[in-house]
């Protein structure tokens, strides 16, 4: 070999070293920042809480339950685990890991619309937390095997997208007040136009989720929590295909030994919706006082 | 198969084995067979169409060569323009063409109904079919030799680097190159490695990024504040420039490593202080292309004042059209003609005024830059938008001033990355436009690696891998 290929062969050998090192390296001090952070899910990593109350779902468990809403009125702590566009799957990771990393709480709220969530997005979008969750690797090869070579080859590329923008933006802050800080209401047209019967609330996606809910009840059993399922709020006059819902209701009921409870309808006034699947600001006050007044929640000092 | 994919990561390599163990026939044929592959892989019926507008031209420019009379050589070259201009009008520009009929006879009262055929939109058509065309001109004109040999023509028409979204290579600057053995050169790799690099960041990272954002706020445009839509238009103009920049980077490199040289396509164009030398930054090869086959041919400059602005616009509003089949791309090529015909009009008093008044060069640089750019913006409200209502409640939305509140931004953490590496690019972009940034660094050999390597921990760590196309794959 030539003098000129060897330098080029050191050269490349160099850069590739670079490339391995620097990833590991980078993703290793972003991964120490993101369980830093007074996000969610890196709170719970981080462990020793002992919230009484976990609040489980998607966009719908956050637009209908507040944290510290629900804190306040109950005085009980209250702690949401709960983000936008998350699968049921997603939920059954974040209960047993929480369960593993904190003490067990006394009643998990469980919003039931993200049974008709799909997985994919979802699981990578979290997968910066692989190093502190046994759970989150096996269901990111299950769903997508690209992604998941992806995250072996680069441990940088764990850390990309916005639920890391999000994690590193609660450095140093809770993220549990800002988790609703609407107050916009939506017109009323559109509160009024109707969901169809394919709006994916009302659906169980084949899959993952009815499973992961299955599993979810069986560890709330195992754990002595009281687990409340539920169908959050919408907006009343956008129901038009109730005998869908109910039929969603009842099969989940069916499947889980659990009752489901619906609160579908619970709240009226159409100024609590900022559209006709979210709640705003008023709207969660509402429906804490709903809880409470249903006794799914003890009032303050009760 | 698209630059930013699993399967070209895999295809390039084994293209570039079988391409450097190669020599001669061999060789041209795996280059043949390879493009025909690469573009096969979108929709192989497709094929027949390059096939087609290969054996037409190729045969053209066999005839065109054994006859000297000028009538049959104006013959030949009205049937090269028919058959490729025929394809672009069946295949692009038919439903526009009924549509448009319809529309216009309706408005006149005159009901008629037009055939709903669909017709696919094969990938790059408007790229090679120029491609081809500029070599029968070429043929014609007597500018370049006819090519007999029908393996280098048929690799000229389908090289897979430069097929589907240019650059516009023509057949003076590619054939040459293809009659040649191009050796393995590590220079090339190297260079040509660092620019497919470049490319996919500015694509994955930036333009990739950007398109989700600017989907949803072109989608209702009624639903945004004044704010988000500027934001969105300017997040637009980047996304739109680093997605085909970014495309033109990578097929120049990969060109580069198999030892060809496509020339430029884009030269930092937002630091256009004019819009002739916008147009010599943006699309150089479509530009360059327009001018010489078009804008030459019309008159040019030639026929006085009138006939040079007729040209400028004319010239221009074709180019939008070849964009896309619909009138929005007409208004936006008609815009940059009238801007080009305003900057004649009003340019040299424009310069005479600022320095009786004496302005800084910088400052009126800054200032030309700055109108360029946002006038180029305005523009792409119109290409970027799918109606005319649209464009038209978005340019309303802006024009009403009602709220400046960045929260209100959509997808506020990820906007706020994006405008964050934007500027990061333009002061990137600031220092080459000073002096060859490329050429500094590379005398430090550990900077550029470490640039190199940061640009590819970038892509991992920002990029959006949810193959979003490229956007001139569909013009």
């Amino acid at each position: 070999m030539n003098p000129q290929t060897t330098k080029r062969l050191i050269a490349v050998a160099v850069f590739v070293l670079l490339l391995f090192v620097g990833d590991r390296g980078l993703s290793a001090l972003l991964s120490r920042a993101e369980i830093a952070s007074g996000f969610r899910y890196s709170r719970m990593y981080r462990g020793g809480n002992d919230f009484d109350v976990l609040i489980l779902g998607n966009s719908r468990s956050i637009h209908s339950m507040h944290a510290p809403t629900i804190s306040e009125k109950t005085g009980k702590r209250a702690f949401h685990l709960g983000f936008n566009g998350l699968p049921m799957v997603m939920s059954g990771v974040w209960l047993a890991d929480y369960l593993e990393h904190n003490d067990p709480p006394e009643t998990v709220l469980l919003e039931v619309s993200s049974l008709g969530t799909e997985s994919v997005d979802a699981v990578r979008k979290f997968s910066f937390y692989q190093a502190s969750s046994s759970l989150l690797a096996p269901l990111l090869k299950e769903s997508s095997a690209e992604d998941y070579w992806a995250t072996r080859v680069s441990h940088l590329y764990r850390h990309n997208g916005d639920a890391v923008v999000r994690c590193l933006y609660f450095l140093g802050r809770s993220d549990q007040a800002r988790a609703f800080p609407s107050s916009q209401v939506g017109s009323e047209a559109m509160l009024r136009s109707p969901l169809g019967a394919d709006y994916s609330g009302f659906v169980i996606r084949e899959g993952d989720n009815l499973p992961a809910l299955k599993r979810v009840v069986q560890l709330c059993r195992e754990n002595g929590i009281e687990l409340r399922l539920m169908l959050a709020p919408l907006s009343p006059q956008a129901i038009d295909t109730p005998e869908v819902r109910d039929a969603f209701l009842e099969r989940v009921a069916d499947e889980t030994g659990q009752p489901v409870l619906d609160f579908s309808e619970a709240v009226t006034d159409l100024s609590a919706f900022r559209d006709r699947v979210h709640m705003n600001k008023k709207g969660l006050e509402l429906f804490a006082d709903v809880l409470i007044s249903r006794g799914i929640l003890p009032a303050s000092g009760s | 198969m698209l630059f930013n994919s699993l399967p070209f990561l895999v295809f390039l390599p084994v293209f570039c084995a079988l391409y450097f163990g190669t020599s001669g026939r061999l060789r041209l044929l795996v280059c043949l067979a390879g493009s025909y592959f690469f573009y096969g892989c979108w929709d192989p019926r497709f094929l027949s169409l390059i096939v087609l507008s290969t054996v037409v031209d190729y045969s053209i420019g066999i005839a065109l060569q054994s006859t000297e009379a000028e009538s049959r050589r104006k013959a030949l070259l009205m049937l090269s323009l028919t058959v490729n201009l025929g394809l672009l009008a069946i295949f692009k520009y038919f439903g526009f063409f009924v549509e448009s009929f319809v529309a216009m006879a309706s408005a006149v009262g005159w009901q008629v109904s037009g055939p709903t055929v669909e017709i696919l939109l094969p990938v790059g058509i408007s790229f090679y079919t120029f491609q081809t065309l500029s070599y029968s001109i070429d043929v014609y004109h007597r500018k370049i030799p006819v090519e007999r040999d029908g393996l280098v023509f048929a690799t000229f028409v389908a090289f897979f680097p430069q097929l589907v979204a240019g650059p516009i290579v023509r057949a003076s600057t590619l054939l040459p190159q293809l009659h040649i053995d191009q050796p393995f050169r590590w220079s090339a790799l190297v260079s040509g490695g660092q620019l497919m690099i470049l490319g996919l960041f500015k694509k994955i990272v930036i333009a990739d990024a950007a398109a989700p954002i600017v989907d949803v706020i072109f989608a209702n445009p009624e639903n945004h504040t004044s704010l988000t839509l500027l934001v969105g238009v300017y997040l637009y103009a980047f996304q739109i420039y680093c997605d085909f920049s970014g495309y033109s980077d990578v097929a120049i490199g990969v060109g580069r490593i198999l030892g060809f040289d496509f020339g430029l396509n884009f030269r930092r164009p937002y630091f256009a202080i004019s819009f002739s030398d916008f147009w010599t930054r943006w699309h150089v090869s479509l530009s360059s292309w327009l001018r010489d086959y078009l804008y030459i041919p019309l008159g040019g400059n030639r026929h006085g004042t009138f006939n040079t602005y007729r040209n400028l616009t004319l010239t221009m509003l074709l180019g939008g059209l070849w964009h896309g089949a619909a009138w929005t791309f007409v208004v936006w090529g008609s815009l940059h003609g009238v801007y080009l015909v305003i900057q004649r009009l009003f340019g040299a008093g424009l310069n005479e005024a600022a320095r009786r008044l004496r302005v800084p060069a910088l400052i009126q640089r800054v200032v030309m830059m700055l109108l360029v750019f946002h006038l180029v913006c305005f523009a792409w409200v119109f290409f970027r938008a799918q109606s005319f209502e649209q464009a038209s409640a978005y340019l309303s939305g802006i024009a009403a001033v009602d709220s400046f509140n960045p929260m209100l931004l959509p997808s506020l953490p990820m906007t706020a990355r994006l405008v964050l590496l934007i500027l990061a690019m333009i002061v990137v972009e600031a220092l080459h436009e000073r002096f060859d940034l490329g050429e500094r660094i590379s005398r430090f050999p550990a900077v550029q690696m470490l640039c190199y390597a940061s640009l590819i921990w970038g892509i991992a760590l920002l990029g959006n891998f949810t193959g979003q196309n490229f956007i001139y794959f569909q013009f």
